[in-house]
């Protein structure tokens, strides 16, 4: 913690951050450092950007070589992916009118058949569609819809009668295995974990309200 | 449309900036690398133009308030905060906006005021740097933050 106090006008982070970034123009380079001299409460705060100094994780678009655990499990469920991604595409050929839903998908204005896979990372493994869950787990939710799609996605987390939702209703472009932003836990134990996919943004009193038109939900037993 | 090694060069280079400063809202890391990282996921989806950082500061401020906005998330993030990772105020004073008095007052904010609460109380800008950062002018600024400190003072009083 920062205990001291400025002298005047502290600094702001965000000049903090430009400064330790080379980001400034000369003449403000040189009040801020000036500041800094003369302060302690802005010089610690400086100081605390400095010895920051922990990687990120890299972008997965970017390198695919050495991607976080969230993207690396695109990897691991490659073949699951390309499996819901034939399912997909054998839907749409067929002939008759109203064909049936894949495991965990459902119909969606605008994206076509979206399938579904909630993906937990525990200990370091990889496991989709699970069917236990740990305090400890870690969770995404990923969709399969043919490209062009768009559908948007909020995910509801059901205990009893508590209906949580870990993550911001959004708006998701359709792709093989696409990872919907974010990442959640699952606390109290068993739960039941819905995704709910619609051309606009879901109503959240119809998950509520037990309505599960348009929604696909996994339970989730208390893990070991 | 960008090329999506503009925006990895810029999450290397702005990446730590906007993880240090989403902490400071979220007060974990986890969650503000995930607000980080998806930030740059959607702007390389997107293809949008190459950004700067205090383009990025008040994206990351969006995204960061929404978690805490959202009640699953909030309940979360109060449970799993860092105190290490919310500095002390700077400033004598100062409103000291901690996570659950932050969390209540966006429940009673727009959109421009919760703006303004992060900028001034949590990243500490100036309310200069705000009319910049928010393109406004300094009296808009000022009236808001009046806003701001009297929702927070009735948050307190209701709590006395």
């Amino acid at each position: 913690m920062t205990a001291a106090t400025c002298i005047g006008e502290p600094v702001s982070w965000l000049r903090l951050e430009r400064l330790a970034l080379a980001d400034l123009d000369a003449a403000t380079t040189a009040a801020v450092r000036a500041h800094l001299d003369a302060c302690a409460a802005c010089a610690a705060a400086f100081a605390r950007i400095a010895d920051d100094a922990r990687p990120l994780p890299r972008l997965p678009a970017v390198d695919a070589a050495a991607r976080p655990w969230w993207t690396r499990w695109r990897v691991a469920i490659g073949g699951v992916a390309l499996a819901a991604g034939a399912a997909v595409a054998l839907v749409a050929l067929r002939p008759a009118a109203v064909a049936p839903l894949p495991p965990g998908g459902v119909r969606v204005k605008g994206a076509g058949v979206v399938v579904v896979r909630l993906v937990r990372e525990r200990d370091g493994a990889i496991a989709i569609d699970p069917d236990d869950v740990r305090e400890t787990d870690r969770w995404k939710v990923e969709l399969t819809c043919a490209p062009d799609g768009v559908a948007w996605v909020d995910v509801a987390v059901v205990q009893g009668a508590e209906v949580a939702f870990p993550l911001a209703a959004q708006e998701v472009a359709c792709g093989n295995a696409v990872a919907v932003p974010g990442a959640f836990r699952i606390t109290d134990g068993a739960a039941e974990v819905c995704v709910a996919l619609a051309p606009r943004a879901p109503d959240r009193d119809q998950l509520r309200a037990g309505d599960r038109r348009g929604v696909v939900c996994r339970r989730l037993a208390t893990g070991p | 449309m960008a090329p999506a090694s503009e925006h990895a060069a810029a999450y290397q280079r702005f990446g730590p900036a906007l993880v240090r400063k989403a902490e400071r809202i979220l007060r974990n890391r986890e969650d503000a690398v995930d607000v980080v990282h998806a930030l740059f996921a959607e702007l390389i989806a997107r293809g949008a133009a190459p950004v700067d950082l205090p383009y990025l500061y008040r994206a990351v401020t969006n995204r960061a308030l929404n978690v805490v906005r959202d009640a699953r998330g909030r309940a979360r993030l109060l449970e799993r905060q860092q105190a290490t990772l919310a500095p002390a105020p700077r400033a004598s004073g100062a409103l000291v906006v901690g996570l659950d008095l932050l969390a209540r007052l966006c429940d009673r904010l727009d959109a421009d005021h919760r703006d303004v609460l992060v900028a001034r109380y949590v990243d500490e800008l100036t309310q200069d740097e705000i009319a910049a950062l928010y393109g406004v002018s300094r009296k808009t600024v000022g009236k808001r933050l009046a806003r701001v400190d009297a929702a927070a003072a009735a948050l307190v009083a209701e709590g006395a």
